[in-house]
């Protein structure tokens, strides 16, 4: 409810800013004659957009804040919870071009920030996830003390790079965006955990697991199918039980000792009893069989990794 | 040059060498208490059953479910069977890794080899607090259905399993677990597992979906279930179809429900 309140106070919001352009196609409220490049061709004295953000030093804090809200929101952190994703870089090139798009003498794309096209490709991201960290953007700046209508101005200045940034306008090219995202899918692992606590055709294996890492990675697992999660690629202080130094470890590594080759490890039936669980899982978050066919998928290709006649494995 | 008091030097090489000792004597008690700490088993806390009915009957699988040892499991039920049966526990599995990779490291050093190539061999020297689970699961792979106790079943192979929470403890869990290729044969074998079930248990109380009538009309990765419960004992029949040659999972389960103490339907007979 909380979000769906958001998402539509942030499309208002969004709306109304795009409604009321100028003649000249400028948002209201930002300058005449500010235009992206940053390029002021404005003899106003008063200070434009880039200035009452408070030069770059106060964009840099409004991105501070901002990114904090983005790595704290489970429905789109999975972007950017993964070692390969470099913050410090992340923060220049949004400073860059939020000070290049409000007028100031920042150059975007530039110091090897790409455009947001390329920057995007082939990341699956959905119209709604651009929504929310809009919603994040607007809220940073409403903390930082922005005036409503330089944020509207700011929010219809990003609202176009919507079409170089979103690639599932329908929010459903994916599974993960088909289950719900990361808040889904941790709500389906807490479930299926719990179902394997109290199977006890299985739950033998699971005891002494670190139940918070158990959870991160399993969800983590789920997240990196076709999601923006890279298992293995944790980082620290972000997600419980993981980190830089202890990452999700593979199928095989996690199951050493289990799977020997002597016919005794883990066999086709206890696998199926972890599948028999996780549909359950799924099927009371209303998953569809598509999707659990399709997610089932991805855990029969780690069973050979688990099980200790991996040649049974799909039959 | 400063001097040197000789008696105040020794008086510091006296303490630093007290200091040594404490902190020699701690990091090893400290390990003996982590070597003491793997070897002690860890049980999980078992709860009283919740209130309500409690269960009259407790044959399933040739076994009384809260009533059966591990002693008279393999004395009365596996020998008898013939089936082949082994502890699959975590413990069970780690300790005969561990067997084995110390054997493996034995051969390469009687073969003049270098240890450090055999693979995992840290494995062979290194306790997995899996381990400290003293859970028994009595696993039996390639059982034929007609061989087992009370059999009515159609013909299948599957997996029969008892599980213990410890040697000490009765037995909590039995099931027998199939997968079929065909859909009919499937459904022939869920239709009478349900007949067989409700002949010593009575009617269900509870399924996620009228068993159909039709093969066909199996639902697709959609688990169904039928159930008979008490606060002591859970019973279950279930039919999973994956689709495709994953097939159809067909599979019987009787169990104290988990975390009830296992001998909760003894202690209700009095």
């Amino acid at each position: 409810m909380k979000t769906m309140t958001r998402t539509l106070c942030l499309v208002a919001l969004i709306s109304a800013a795009a409604c009321s352009e100028d003649k000249d196609g400028t948002p209201a409220g930002m300058d005449s004659g500010v235009t992206a490049g940053g390029a002021s061709g404005s003899t106003n004295t008063a200070p434009n957009l880039y200035q009452r953000l408070g030069h770059e030093a106060g964009i840099g804090t409004v991105m501070d804040d901002f990114i904090g809200r983005v790595l704290a929101d489970s429905k789109i952190n999975g972007y950017f919870l993964n070692s390969n994703v470099d913050g410090g870089r992340l923060k220049n090139c949004l400073v860059l071009q939020v000070g290049n798009l409000t007028g100031g003498p920042q150059i975007y794309p530039s110091a090897g920030c790409r455009d947001m096209k390329t920057s995007h490709a082939g990341m699956r991201i959905s119209r709604r996830d651009f929504d929310d960290l809009a919603g994040h953007l607007v809220m940073a700046l409403q903390k930082a003390g922005v005036a409503a209508t330089d944020v509207n101005a700011i929010v219809a200045a990003v609202t176009p790079m919507a079409s170089d940034i979103v690639e599932d306008t329908a929010n459903n090219a994916t599974v993960y965006q088909r289950v719900g995202r990361k808040p889904a899918i941790a709500t389906v692992v807490t479930d299926f955990i719990g179902r394997v606590v109290k199977d006890t055709r299985i739950n033998g294996f699971f005891t002494m697991a670190k139940a918070d890492r158990l959870h991160t990675c399993l969800v983590r697992q789920v997240c990196g199918i076709d999601g923006p999660c890279k298992y293995g690629m944790e980082v620290d202080a972000a997600e419980p039980g993981v980190s830089r130094a202890k990452p999700c470890v593979d199928m095989k590594s996690s199951h050493a000792g289990l799977t020997n080759t002597q016919g005794m490890g883990i066999s086709m039936a206890d696998f199926g009893a972890l599948v028999e669980d996780l549909v359950a899982a799924l099927d009371a978050a209303g998953v569809t069989a598509a999707d659990k066919n399709a997610l089932l998928g991805v855990l029969g290709s780690l069973c050979p990794d688990i099980v200790s006649t991996p040649e049974k494995c799909g039959k | 040059m400063a001097n040197r008091n000789p008696r105040s030097f020794r008086t510091w090489v006296l303490r630093l060498t007290m200091a040594a000792a404490i902190l020699c004597s701690a990091g090893f008690g400290y390990g003996r208490y982590r070597v003491y700490l793997m070897n002690q088993d860890v049980l999980p806390e078992f709860v009283e059953p919740k209130t309500g009915p409690r269960t009259a009957v407790t044959n399933f699988l040739g076994v009384e479910i809260g009533h059966t040892s591990l002693e008279n499991l393999q004395s009365d039920v596996l020998v008898p069977g013939g089936w082949d049966c082994s502890d699959r526990s975590a413990r069970a599995m780690l300790q005969e890794a561990r067997r084995n990779k110390q054997a493996e490291i034995e051969r390469v050093k009687a073969a003049g080899g270098d240890v450090d190539t055999v693979s995992g061999a840290s494995l062979a020297n290194r306790r997995s607090p899996r381990e400290r689970n003293p859970q028994v699961r009595m696993s039996c792979e390639n059982t034929n259905a007609q061989s087992l106790p009370g059999s009515g079943r159609v013909e299948s192979v599957g997996r029969l399993l008892y599980v213990f929470d410890s040697p000490n403890h009765p037995v909590r869990h039995a099931s027998f677990e199939r997968v079929h290729s065909e859909k009919t044969t499937a459904l022939a074998d869920f239709r009478a597992t349900i007949d067989a079930v409700t002949a010593t248990y009575g009617p269900p109380i509870a399924t996620t979906a009228p068993v159909p009538k039709d093969p066909d009309a199996l639902p697709w990765l959609e688990p169904l279930r039928v159930s008979w419960r008490w606060s002591d004992l859970e019973v279950s029949v279930t039919l999973l179809n994956f689709g495709g040659p994953r097939g159809i999972r067909v599979g019987e389960v009787a169990e104290v429900p988990w975390p009830v103490r296992a001998n909760a339907p003894r202690e209700a007979d009095g």
